[in-house]
């Protein structure tokens, strides 16, 4: 046979050696090779047979580099094989890792949505918040006057600056009216925002003055709801407040403003009179800015103090206003920072508890398995291969884990979400995403190897050992103490997780026992706005509200309504400075008091006791004396040695400012901001002599007062089918939101720390039930050399609660380090409150003694015949 | 991967134009016992890629198709790199030895 004929036959008996996949291109690739080095040759064949001996090598390379995956996926199979026939224990450990790896995408996927994503704004980071600040009073963000918004335009520092003034509208016309939020904002927002309108235009610098014509723009919420997504909504008009406006655009889905913490429905222009633009009194909006190329928030800040500081001087409007700016991102998030962090920390504990609790299950099984691993080893399998299965173990139970967590992730998230409503901005999206999924898988891949590594752990290297020992020998002493660690550690995390827990619970529990100076038991809330030409007049307004509350009074079910203008708990405060008749101003300043109108029936129906004086009557009216009744706290703040009655005092700023009311009456505190915050002095003027055009009612109902709701909303669409009502509420959810997120933080909390203490349980159950096993045989020589049942049933007691008292050691040792992390969102409660704790102790002491009363019980009721004849 | 010498010199010839398994056997007089395994790591890792000879081409000279390798961005930029430091050194030149004391 010619030497080419023999090559070619080599290649191919080589082929069989290629991976099948590639078989044919290697044969054609050879062949070619072969071919050519044969013409070159040109005679000299023997040549070519020295080059096909590279066939060989080549041939040898691929099989190897295929052997390798072929390995390593043969480890795979026989893993997952492995995982199938043992569905019991397969089930426990990915149940186990899917409850820790399901809080912890949820919680990612919170976190990630919240903190981690920029907002979704033209250059985010360098966008501001400009507020002004009175640190007389503690206070640091007072909105802008108009004349402000003119003089940052000054500073070189801001490159943008628009105005915001967030508030809302009522649309009339078609089946119902409506109360929409809605902002008026600068034309100069949506571009420095980079945001625009999906269909129509943005607003013109020309529309930022009041000769223009009037304009507005829909949110897509609105424009689906309202207007059936109509294509053709240019150019329509829409009535706003009882006039008319033009659509010139819909803004895209999900479009908000910064800190907008429900939709923006409504986006109008700013439309400002000549007048208004020079205001220098009414702070009454929002000015948000971009920090110019290359100046830092420090350099911005000191520019824009020392206008402040010239102001001050200059002006007596701005005698001790300071200015402060934060970046839209802090403002954004630091409200739910503090709860997010620990939301994540509480989760990431459970992922430890949860990782702890599968590895001691796998060590377990790895002890039961000595016997193959041994024989593995003996016919064999280098440490390398066993360590490959052992991870491909692991792999396997971390990814089956991952899936079902991600499952349960999204709905976790699902039942979080709602939780914090109210404290999560608007402009973010949040999802269990490809974002979160990419989590999950990383924290399976780290999981996976943790608990390769703890397959791959083999107590017991001799194969001598492993075959002579019988399954029931007492296991080596360092697998024994690597499996109390973990149940120690186990037991550590759950008591941290409790007692956090237990600190919000007691803090959640102080703050409802709160009272808030009224009675909030059946009385149901809802907001009403007298807008239009119709109301126009104080008359028509005061009209309107003496004869809805009759109305209301008059239903049936309806023990007692009232009207104000400043619902507690509406986060509004209404602070104007006011002076005392005959007494000179502290350091020429007002003292300042939180302003309220009311009806003279609010009293009674929110149940606000009166301490002395009179109350407000129906003779308060436009008419007679203008008079006011002050709280308990504004009485003996400021008139602490005389009756405040018959006093006068009057307001500094503002509509009604220089009219001296006259004090008839004091009534009772009421913690008006939050269940946390003491009460601020208070006035309650009769809104018959400011008859402002929002209000709220309030009806103390006899039954349950959420039905009560389609009753008032008769009443007032009977009384004028153009007035909308919104924000129906009953006065406990009013409460109830108010801490909101500290009752959230505290559930997932409760949650998890209650799941981290039953995987304890089970670990603990596990372990004792493990040792009690391992013991047989020295128990049953201890019965026999006459040990009493009960001292071995104490004597197993005895290493259950050494091992908790370890772990709880640990665990309140943990706890008062980190309970920093938690002060911020406690209430009347320290970080290191004892009873907290002895219920935690106790309860773990509890769940100790439950876990270990069975194996304890079967370790004393071994017969010493049968425990030694198996030994 | 690393690229070691091999590997830069097989790249390079690719890199060069010569394509086939045997001109880069010819050009570098490496055995195809090196060359090979060095074409199909270069190919695992992406600095080449390969494509079958049009068939006609192959019957019209009456020999097997051959397969063609072809240097891509990134074994360009891996060629770089490992050529840089040779560069560095002022190429590669066989040591003279040193002239006796």
């Amino acid at each position: 046979m010619k030497p080419l004929g023999l090559a070619l036959r080599l290649v191919h008996l080589l082929s069989t050696l290629v991976p099948r996949w590639r078989r044919r291109d290697w044969t054609r690739e050879w062949e070619a090779e072969l071919h050519a080095h044969a013409e070159e040759a040109d005679g000299n064949e023997e040549s070519v047979l020295a080059q096909s001996t590279g066939a060989v090598t080549d041939a040898i390379f691929l099989r190897s580099q295929a052997m390798y995956w072929d390995l390593w996926w043969g480890d795979l199979r026989f893993a997952w094989k492995n995982a199938v026939r043992r569905p019991g224990f397969t089930l426990l450990v990915t149940a186990t890792l899917a409850l820790g790896i399901g809080v912890n995408s949820a919680v990612f996927a919170l976190l990630d949505g919240v903190l981690l994503r920029p907002l979704p704004y033209r250059d985010p980071s360098r966008l501001v918040f400009v507020w002004q600040t009175l640190p007389r009073l503690n206070v640091f963000e007072v909105e802008n006057s108009p004349f402000d918004y003119a003089a940052w335009h000054e500073a070189r520092s801001l490159s943008e600056v628009t105005m915001i003034s967030y508030g809302s509208y009522t649309l009339i016309g078609g089946d119902n009216p409506e109360r929409v939020r809605g902002s008026r904002v600068t034309a100069s927002l949506m571009p420095m925002l980079g945001i625009s309108p999906a269909i129509g235009r943005a607003f013109t610098a020309a529309e930022d003055l009041d000769q223009s014509s009037a304009v507005a723009i829909l949110g897509e919420g609105l424009w689906r709801r309202r207007y059936g997504a109509d294509p053709a909504i240019l150019g329509r008009s829409i009535d706003v407040d009882g006039s008319l406006r033009t659509v010139v655009g819909v803004m895209p889905r999900g479009a908000a403003l910064p800190g907008s913490r429900a939709d923006d429905e409504l986006w109008l222009p700013m439309r400002m009179s000549p007048s208004e633009r020079v205001n220098e009194i009414g702070h009454n909006y929002t000015v948000l800015a971009r920090l110019a190329d290359g100046v830092t928030l420090a350099q911005a800040s000191a520019e824009l103090e020392g206008f402040a500081v010239r102001m001050a001087a200059e002006r007596s409007s701005h005698q001790s206003l300071g200015v402060r700016l934060v970046p839209v991102v802090e403002q954004t998030v630091h409200g739910i920072r503090p709860a997010l962090v620990v939301a994540a920390a509480s989760v990431a504990l459970l992922l430890l508890v949860a990782t702890a609790n599968a590895s001691t299950l796998l060590l377990a099984r790895a002890s039961n398995r000595r016997h193959e691993l041994a024989v593995r080893a003996a016919l064999g399998a280098t440490a390398g291969r066993l360590r490959s299965l052992a991870m491909a173990e692991g792999l396997v139970l971390a990814s089956l884990g991952a899936l079902s967590g991600l499952i349960l992730g999204s709905w976790t998230l699902r039942a979080l979400l709602p939780m914090f409503d109210g404290s999560l901005p608007r402009s973010l999206s949040i999802d269990v995403d490809g974002r979160a999924a990419l989590f999950t898988a990383a924290l399976a891949g780290a999981i996976g190897i943790v608990l390769g590594a703890v397959a791959a752990y083999r107590p017991g290297r001799r194969l001598a050992d492993a075959l002579v020992s019988s399954t029931r020998s007492t296991a080596s002493p360092a697998a024994a103490r690597g499996r109390s660690a973990l149940v120690v550690a186990q037991i550590a995390l759950a008591v941290l997780l409790l007692s956090a827990a237990g600190l919000l619970i007691s803090s959640v529990a102080k703050l409802s026992r709160v009272r808030p100076g009224f009675d909030p038991d059946r009385v149901l809330t809802f907001k009403v706005a007298l807008t239009g030409p119709r109301y126009a007049s104080a008359p028509a307004r005061t009209g309107f509200i003496s004869d809805l509350v009759d109305r209301l009074a008059a239903t049936a079910g309806v023990r007692a309504a009232g009207v104000t203008s400043l619902i507690p708990f509406s986060g509004m405060r209404g602070a104007n400075g006011v002076e005392i008749e005959g007494r000179a101003l502290t350091n020429g300043l007002a003292i300042v008091v939180d302003q309220r109108h009311v009806s003279p029936g609010y009293f009674q129906a929110m149940r606000i006791p009166l301490v002395s004086g009179r109350a407000l009557t129906e003779a308060d009216d436009s008419r007679t004396e203008r008079v006011t009744v002050i709280n308990r706290t504004m009485a003996q703040r400021y008139f602490p040695n005389e009756s405040p009655l018959n006093r006068r005092v009057r307001t500094v700023a503002g509509f009604d400012s220089e009219v001296w009311f006259r004090i008839i009456g004091v009534v009772d505190d009421v913690r008006h901001l939050s269940l946390t915050r003491d009460p601020v002095p208070e006035m309650y003027h009769p809104i018959a002599q400011t008859a402002v055009p929002t209000f709220t009612v309030v009806m103390r109902t006899t039954g349950e007062p959420s039905a009560m709701a389609p009753s008032a909303r008769a009443v007032v669409q009977d009384a004028d089918p153009n007035v909308p009502i919104y924000d129906v509420l009953t006065m406990d959810d009013r409460i109830a939101s108010s801490f909101a997120q500290t009752r959230a933080t505290m559930l997932l909390l409760l949650a998890t720390s209650a799941l981290a203490a039953a995987l304890a349980g089970v670990a603990i159950y596990g372990s004792i039930w493990y040792s009690v096993d391992q013991r047989l045989p020295e128990i049953g020589i201890r019965l026999a050399l006459g040990a009493t049942r009960a001292s071995v049933f104490a004597g197993i007691l005895r290493r259950a609660m050494a091992l908790a008292l370890l772990g709880v050691s640990v665990g309140i040792a943990s706890s008062m380090a980190t309970g920093r992390l938690l002060a911020g969102m406690l209430f009347d409660t320290r970080a290191t409150d004892p009873p907290t704790y002895g219920v935690v102790v106790a309860a773990v002491m509890a769940l100790t003694i439950a876990a270990s009363l069975v194996p304890a019980r079967r370790a004393m009721r071994v017969d010493p015949m049968i425990a030694l004849r198996n030994a | 991967m690393r690229v070691t010498l091999i590997t830069a010199l097989v790249l390079q010839a690719i890199a060069r134009g010569h394509r086939f398994g045997f001109e880069i056997v010819d050009v570098t007089g490496y055995a195809t016992g090196t060359v090979y395994p060095a074409l199909r790591r270069l190919e695992h890792a992406g600095f080449v890629r390969s494509e079958w000879e049009r068939e006609r081409i192959a019957s019209r000279d009456a020999r097997p198709q051959r397969r063609y390798y072809e240097i891509t961005a990134a074994g360009t930029r891996a060629l770089d790199g490992a050529l840089e430091p040779m560069r560095s050194l002022g190429g590669l030149r066989p040591l003279t030895p040193k002239p006796a004391r």
